[in-house]
This record gives C-alpha cells, structure tokens and sequence, in this order.
C-alpha cells in the first residue's frame, strides 16, 4: 500500500513498563496480559491517516534492560518519534525518565518528537505517580504528554497519532529536509516525489556491515 | 546403518549409556546427528544426555549417586542470603517465559512451584557471579533446562516399575517424592545453567559488546557467514540496511528459544549442546543454524 510519507518510531522505558503492550494493542487491537521478554528490538507498522494522507508508521520496540547498552544505541538511528513510556504504579520508572531522556537526547536527531506516555491508567487503585507531576515532566522538558491504559486501549491510538500528527506539523513547517533520512521520515510514491523507494527497515545511515 | 525405529535407537542409545566405560563421543555423535531418540523413554534418556553433554554428570557412571546427592546439598547451601530488589527484577521476567505452555502458566499450582524454582535458580546463580547478576533473557535459556529434567520425574512416575530406571543405575538418582525430586530438579539444571552460562555468559555482558569475544563479534561472525553463503542475499540486505544486529542478537542471545516451539528448541539443543565446535565461537553450530535460518527456503537446498 502506498503511503505520502514513513515515520521511524522508537518506544523506550524502563522494563515492564508495557511498551510492547502498547505496541501490540496499537497494531492488532488486543492485549496480551503476559507478554514475552522484549530481546533486541522487535518490529511493528501500522497505517494511519492525517491530513487526508496516509502515513505508514514503523515502530522499533526496544528491550527495557538493554537501553543503556551500546548495541542497542543503533535503534535510535534515523528516528522521527519516539514513546518514553512510564509506569504510573511504580514510582522508580518515573525517576528513570530524566536518564532515558539524555540518552534519547544524545543518540538521535535534534529534531525527534518525543511522547512522554505514564501506561497502566487501568490500575489506578496503585497509582504512585500522578498524573500532573508526569504533565510538569513534560513541561519541563519540552515533550508531549498522555496517560494510556495499553489493556483498555485507552488514550493509545492518540499517543501514537498526536505525535504523528506533531512530526506531520514539522514537516509543514520546514523543519524537516525530508530527503535526508536521519531525520526518520522516508517520503513515498502517493506523495509524487521522486527519489523514494518503498522498503520495509529504513533507518539506519551507514551501512548495516560494522555496525555501531 | 540400516533404518532403525524410535524404539531401536532409544534401546541403542540406552545401551550407549550403560557401557563402560562410557563411550562418551560416541553419544555425542549420536546427539548432534540425529537427537535424543524420540519416543517413551526420551524425557528420561533426554536429561541424562544433557547433563553429560553440559559437563554436568560425570562420566563414569558409579559416581553419579554420590555425585549428584552432594551438589544438590550446595545447591541448597547456595541460597541463603536474600535480596529483595533482586528477587523483584527477577520475578518480573520469570513472570513472562513461556507464558503459553501450562508447565509455566501461573495460573496453576504446578505452574507456581515452576516459576519459583526457575526464579530462585537464576537468583543464586546472580549471587554467585556478582560480575555479570542477572540479565535479561538468561530466564529463556533456563526455562527448557529445568523443564526437559522435569519431565524426568514424571517419566519416573510413570514407569513405577522402575525397571528400565534400574537398569541404568537411576533410580538411586532421582528421590521417589515428588518434592524431593522438585528439590533435586532445581540443584541440577542450576549447575547444567551454570556450565552453559559459562561459555555464553559474555554475550549478557555490556561491558565486552565490542570486543573479540562480546556480542557484536558473533554477530559480526554471522554477517560473514551469510556473505560467504549466499553473496546476493547478503547484498540485498546491507542494501534494505538489514542489520544482522536486529535479528542476530536476540538469536544468538537467547539460543534460538524465542524463535521456536518448545519441542523444536529441544530438539535443536540437542544438537547444540553436542556440538563439536561448540568452543570455535566463530563457526559453531549456532552461527551455521542462523546463517541458515536467514536464506531464503529456494536457495538454501
């Protein structure tokens, strides 16, 4: 299926904290109450709709451990958007934020839209972190802000659309040289530009031989 | 060697196993060519292979009563001190493996006392080797382990006779009660982990990623490989900017048990632990089994 632009996301945080969980619901609608040990990255797409245009999302999944280990830094290559998710009944993976940030901060492009998620609204009975110190997080830092439920569904179609719909505003905007893929936007035929080939891993500028 | 039936390789193997002394290559041969026999006697005749092929078992078949009893009393000695954060983040991952088979569905008695024993394996295996702790995804490689020598006990509630057990000097090895035999499942596959862990334990470690013996040079190992196999499939992939690193490390990381079926993961370790170049890191069993698992079905023929 054609698309007018790609957008490379990348879902970070700490370990259990439901990335997958949101991926999964965002691409099949379901929830997976025990979900398998995220490994490396795992791969995810899904089309959407904005402006009148198609936008093909491709989503790397990463392993929540593995963040700080060298090999994974290469995930973050080429990224337009990225989930920094958290979750609100356990107070220590809010208080990772501020590292998983500078790490986000360091590997990618300056321009990357990032959208702070607090996951698992459903479990409100053992919120640790409310919803206004996640809002002033945000704040602070420049991000864009929800509160998701990767069980109920709710809010996750918006955290993956809004920040679509900010990469898409960018773009509008200039901000973006679209034809330079370390930004993470591949811009495809139903976009009549020339100079595009519709593949399925994008991402990465150098050669994938020696990587990192 | 004319076709044999599953019965006739399972009573030769068998048969390999009582010789002595034990013609240990042999069993190894047998192992990474064809698997364990796969029939009644497998779960039995699977576990004792694997603890002689991961170094476990000694060879010489009389110690093996005197042998186990004592690492299953260090084992025991080995977890004493407690550390509640530790216990947490293991629970957490032990929590998630093989959620869709019953032996590891907690939602079940069995599943629970499973879950524990993996959980308090992996917890003391962290406190013995301070160095690496634990990381996730060594829960994965654990999980058939523990499993394949549970299904030892069943086997030997299944055959109360006992007889085949007898004549393999076994049942001596393995306590009629259940809990007994639980306890005894737990100090063996920890150790198994332990001698499998030690030729795999650089691959979790962040601080060796770049170097000759981390992650990324397996990796890289794999790379070459497919390039040496397949030349065209290998310029079609740096061309899509395929990594081998997207899939490759979590292949090599986890031996393929995220990749396949429970049964096929046990097949496939068959293989793996008798590998005769399982210490050549380079061009193992492994790397050729993933170098193969990437090219296409019409060219790898």
């Amino acid at each position: 299926m054609s698309y007018a632009y790609l957008f490379k996301y990348i879902i970070i945080g700490d370990t259990g904290v439901g990335k997958s969980c949101l991926l999964l619901q965002f691409t099949d609608k379901r929830f997976q109450q025990v979900h398998d040990l995220t490994i490396g990255v795992e791969f995810g797409a899904r089309m959407i709709t904005i402006d009148n245009k198609q936008i093909k999302l491709q989503i790397w999944d990463t392993a929540g451990q593995e963040s700080f280990r060298s090999i994974t830094r290469s995930y973050y290559r080429g990224a337009a958007g990225a989930l920094l998710v958290y979750d609100i009944t356990r107070r220590e993976t809010f208080n990772h934020l501020t590292s998983w940030l500078d790490d986000a901060r360091q590997h990618s492009n300056s321009n990357m839209t990032i959208m702070l998620i607090g996951n698992k609204t459903d479990l409100e009975h053992r919120r640790a972190v409310s919803f206004e110190e996640g809002q002033q997080f945000a704040n602070e830092h420049g991000l864009i802000f929800l509160e998701t439920s990767a069980k109920t569904a709710a809010n996750v179609e918006e955290a993956f659309i809004n920040t679509a719909r900010r990469i898409y505003e960018k773009i509008q905007q200039g901000v973006f040289d679209v034809s330079n893929e370390s930004f993470g936007i591949k811009v495809g035929m139903a976009a009549q530009q020339t100079g595009s080939v519709n593949v399925s891993i994008q991402g990465q500028q150098r050669s994938s031989s020696g990587c990192c | 060697m004319p076709q044999l039936t599953p019965e006739q390789r399972a009573t030769f193997f068998e048969g390999l196993l009582k010789q002595r002394p034990m013609p240990f290559e042999k069993i190894k041969k047998t192992c990474f060519a064809e698997g364990v026999p796969d029939c009644s006697a497998t779960p039995r005749l699977r576990a004792i292979a694997w603890k002689l092929l991961l170094g476990y078992l000694p060879e010489d078949r009389m110690q093996w009563h005197t042998f186990l009893a004592m690492q299953r009393l260090s084992y025991q000695a080995f977890f004493e001190e407690l550390n509640v954060d530790l216990r947490f983040e293991i629970k957490k991952d032990v929590d998630r493996t093989l959620p869709d088979y019953a032996f590891y569905n907690t939602s079940h008695r069995e599943g629970r006392v499973h879950h524990a024993a993996i959980s308090r394996i992996l917890f003391v295996y962290a406190k013995l080797n301070p160095g690496i702790r634990y990381v996730q995804g060594m829960n994965e490689i654990l999980a058939p382990i523990y499993y394949v020598f549970c299904q030892e006990i069943e086997a030997a509630a299944a055959d109360a006779s006992g007889a085949s057990l007898k004549s393999l000097g076994e049942d001596s090895i393995m306590p009629t009660a259940l809990e007994e035999a639980l306890k005894a499942v737990e100090a063996d596959a920890f150790f198994c982990f332990t001698n499998l862990m030690a030729e795999l334990r650089d691959h979790f470690c962040s601080k060796l990623d770049h170097t000759v013996i981390g992650i990324t040079a397996k990796i890289t190992a794999l790379e070459r490989l497919i390039e040496r196999l397949d030349q065209q499939l290998s310029t079609t992939l740096t061309r899509l900017r395929v990594s081998p690193t997207f899939y490759g490390f979590r292949w090599i990381t986890l031996l393929m048990t995220q990749e396949w079926e429970l049964p096929d993961v046990l097949r496939f370790f068959d293989s793996l632990f008798a590998d005769p170049r399982r210490d050549e890191t380079k061009s193992n069993f492994l790397i050729y089994f993933a170098a193969t698992m990437v090219r296409p079905r019409a060219r790898s023929s």
